[in-house]
């Protein structure tokens, strides 16, 4: 059993409103995870982790207020942050060698797609200060790592910042446009979130709802 | 046909705007739409014919309880495809209109290439089960059909006894099997659009599915004079090709279409864009030459004719089509007022008809100024698609000021609206729970606020407009957005559609007035549906393809000159 990412990213805009985002950021939370996804990165991975501990957490989340707060304990939303970056509320750098920190944000990976179509070439997301990186430039991904389910930190510092001098680029597999079969515990997990966006149904919604006869009378 | 200029060169620019769409875009002339040159099913047909697609049968495997499976193969310049039913035995108190339905008298799937058993036995064990089951990336188009019990044992039983079906019947009718669903683009496990979007032959919109379609038509023939071979090998006959013609595919539409003229409103105005520009050409004809004339008035007479078989049971539609009837009758008669020397004579007639004819008249008059234009407005087929498969970006450089001037200027129709009143918002859209299907609820009556779907755009924009109208220290989008996340997918629509005139539908989609048959019709008239059938505000019948050609016949046919029945001498 497969998965198109098309109904993937529908299943995943009714999970992420049911676990209690707006729907403009449900719309965004639903397509990084399936740009993640098309380029072989664990977005719906990263998506199903971040739900169910914002379910339970998400009181816990430092509110973003248009400032950083570089040094939080509590983690940041990287939907939050994502979309600051793209609606260009967080900038960017532009000057060489200059860098950006964004502090500590839950389930980092779920920022790339974010910074990806914001940075300029060159520039990269750094997912914690070690070797686990994401190199990208304007919408490209130069390099990752061989193993993207590595990127499935819980929560790191992140920066934006230019890219070393060029790392031995590992050879990317041509991505599956498919989610695989072992994917269905996210699968299943995206269904329970979205579950909450359906309503059960009364009397009347039986009776007038969708207004189609049970009687074929054709 | 008028004196061709050449294709590509002479095309005369119009001179004539566009309707605005605060006349076009209301959902009772939306609900009023006819199909016309540039449906679906219409550009797929001239397609295949131009690029000489054959077709053929590899398999039929159908015992004489009609259960099997078979198989129709689509063969063009590049690819193949092949539909495969699985044809069933259902009692007849499981036959239903219903989405949700959990048993056919036929299920079916469309194949990206030749099948081998392989396949057939996988998809053997998913597709009869539709929802429930899963599909693959090798298939594009998961459906489903019923019999129409009307015709269907009329017609075997005709057939079998060795004479042709009742006429009357079959233009009451118009079709043997019905279906109630066609799936397509990555729904449950079938191949994204990102896949096949780019093959040639699917240029434009529901190019796969109108293909699955027009086999499932031929497939119902086949089914119906199998089982009257079955019945009486000896005294059975073929129906006559001219009836064969007149079954197109029936079709139970119901309220899971309606969202997507709200949901995708990029691609909605390529498709009214296209429709409007072609207007536009033909209102734009300086002169107009005899046989374009003489084709006009022959097209006219011929939905004439179309319009007598529209049998409706809709008391509201009942009314809408007898003054059809009495338009077309008027228009008819208006159009021996034209000559070849009449200046703008589709102009002229185009506003005769807004000022004489009722909608439901003006929108076919509309579909039938393009009949004869063909080399005027088909290459605006390729126009009518659009990438939405990732978010416009919101641009929050905008200033607050920018966005709350265009939120107002796109919504200037929704500001007359009184959203405080409870008529305007007094329907609820959301999911059921059960049937996991669109549904509309009663706002005020039922407890569903907190599970609505944001298919209310107009009320959405004036609540934009009202925050954006407080004290705020917000300078431009991305400042206000950190203020009042709940406006991003407004935000986000507003800038999405800004220079997309067509865009938005310019009515309250939560009113208590509205009638949501109206938004299916629209998407349905695209399609190339024929013959609507309300069967409540909710749902409604159709036929596609009624007239058409079949694969067999499609290159001796035009079949842009087959929509509307022949004349007969």
């Amino acid at each position: 059993m497969s998965w198109s990412l098309g109904e993937t990213g529908a299943l995943a805009l009714k999970a992420t409103r049911g676990a209690g985002m707006t729907w403009g950021l449900a719309e965004e939370a639903s397509e990084a995870a399936v740009w993640l996804q098309a380029r072989g990165l664990p977005g719906v991975s990263a998506l199903c982790r971040y739900l169910n501990w914002y379910k339970l957490q998400k009181s816990l989340f430092l509110k973003w207020t248009g400032i950083l707060n570089v040094d939080n304990t509590q983690p940041y939303c990287p939907f939050i942050i994502g979309t600051a970056i793209s609606d260009g509320a967080i900038k960017i750098p532009t000057k060489l060698n200059s860098k950006v920190s964004l502090g500590l944000i839950r389930q980092p990976l779920l920022l790339l797609p974010f910074v990806s179509k914001s940075v300029p070439e060159g520039y990269g997301l750094y997912i914690g200060d070690c070797f686990i990186s994401a190199a990208l430039g304007s919408e490209k991904l130069l390099s990752h790592l061989d193993y993207p389910n590595a990127l499935l930190m819980d929560e790191s510092r992140c920066f934006i910042k230019p890219v070393g001098k060029a790392r031995p680029n590992f050879q990317l597999k041509v991505p599956p446009l498919r989610l695989p079969d072992c994917y269905g515990g996210c699968i299943n997990v995206f269904n329970t979130f979205a579950g909450k966006t359906y309503a059960p149904s009364t009397e009347l919604s039986r009776s007038t709802g969708a207004g189609e006869s049970s009687i074929d009378d054709d | 046909m008028d004196t061709l200029p050449n294709y590509n060169q002479d095309i005369p620019l119009p001179k004539i705007n566009l309707r605005p769409p605060k006349i076009v875009m209301r959902l009772n002339r939306m609900g009023a739409f006819h199909q016309s040159r540039l449906s679906f099913l219409r550009v797929l047909l001239r397609k295949l014919k131009k690029e000489n697609w054959s077709f053929d049968q590899p398999i039929w495997r159908v015992n004489d309880k009609g259960v099997g499976v078979a198989t129709y193969c689509a063969r063009g310049p590049n690819c193949t495809y092949t539909l495969i039913v699985f044809s069933h035995d259902l009692n007849d108190d499981l036959r239903s209109d219903r989405v949700i339905a959990k048993a056919w008298d036929a299920t079916f799937t469309l194949y990206d290439g030749e099948v081998d058993e392989e396949q057939i036995i996988r998809l053997r064990s998913s597709v009869p089960l539709q929802e429930a089951g899963r599909i693959s990336e090798t298939e594009l188009v998961l459906s489903r059909a019923n019999k129409s019990l009307r015709l269907f044992s009329h017609v075997r039983k005709s057939l079998a006894k060795g004479v042709q079906p009742d006429r009357n019947l079959i233009d009451q009718v118009g079709y043997l099997m019905r279906t109630t669903a066609v799936y397509g683009a990555g729904k449950f496990g079938a191949a994204d659009l990102d896949c096949w979007g780019g093959r040639p032959e699917f240029q434009g919109s529901f190019q796969p599915e109108m293909l699955t379609v027009w086999l499932i038509r031929t497939f119902s023939i086949d089914l119906v004079e199998h089982m009257a071979r079955i019945d009486s090998p000896k005294t059975c006959v073929k129906l006559d090709p001219e009836i064969r013609r007149q079954l197109g595919v029936g079709n139970a539409t119901g309220l899971g279409m309606a969202p997507f003229l709200i949901n995708h409103p990029t691609l909605i105005h390529s498709w009214v864009h296209a429709r409007e520009t072609a207007l536009a050409r033909v209102r734009s004809v300086k002169l107009a030459n005899a046989t374009t004339l003489l084709s006009f008035k022959n097209f006219v007479r011929r939905a004439k004719l179309s319009a007598k078989n529209w049998t409706v049971t809709d008391p509201h539609q009942i009314k809408k089509v007898e003054r059809l009837h009495g338009d077309l009758e008027a228009l008819l008669e208006k159009s021996l007022e034209l000559s070849g020397s009449t200046l703008y004579p589709w102009n002229a007639l185009y506003k005769w008809g807004m000022a004489q004819m009722s909608i439901e008249g003006q929108e076919a008059l509309i579909s039938l100024m393009m009949e004869p234009h063909g080399w005027l407005i088909d290459d605006l087929a390729s126009t009518m698609s659009a990438d939405e498969t990732t978010l416009n970006r919101i641009d929050g450089h905008q200033t607050t000021f920018a966005l709350k001037e265009l939120a107002r200027k796109t919504y200037d129709w929704a500001s007359s609206i009184d959203f405080d009143t409870a008529t305007a918002r007094a329907r609820v859209w959301y999911i059921s729970e059960e049937k996991l299907e669109p549904r509309l609820g009663e706002r005020f009556e039922e407890d569903l606020e907190n599970f609505e779907q944001p298919l209310s755009p107009g009320y959405d924009a004036i609540r934009l407009i009202h925050d954006l109208n407080q004290p705020h220290k917000c300078t431009n989008v991305a400042e206000f957005l950190l203020s009042f996340p709940e406006h991003r997918h407004i935000v986000r629509r507003v800038q999405t559609i800004a220079n997309k005139e067509y865009a938005e539908i310019q009515d309250n989609t939560v009113a208590a007035e509205m009638v949501p048959i109206d938004l299916l019709r629209c998407k349905l008239s695209f399609f190339g549906a024929t013959k609507f059938d309300p069967r409540s505000d909710r749902w409604l019948r159709i036929n596609l393809f009624q007239h058409m050609p079949f694969p067999n016949e499609l290159q001796d046919f035009d079949p842009d000159d087959m929509v509307f029945p022949q004349l007969i001498d």
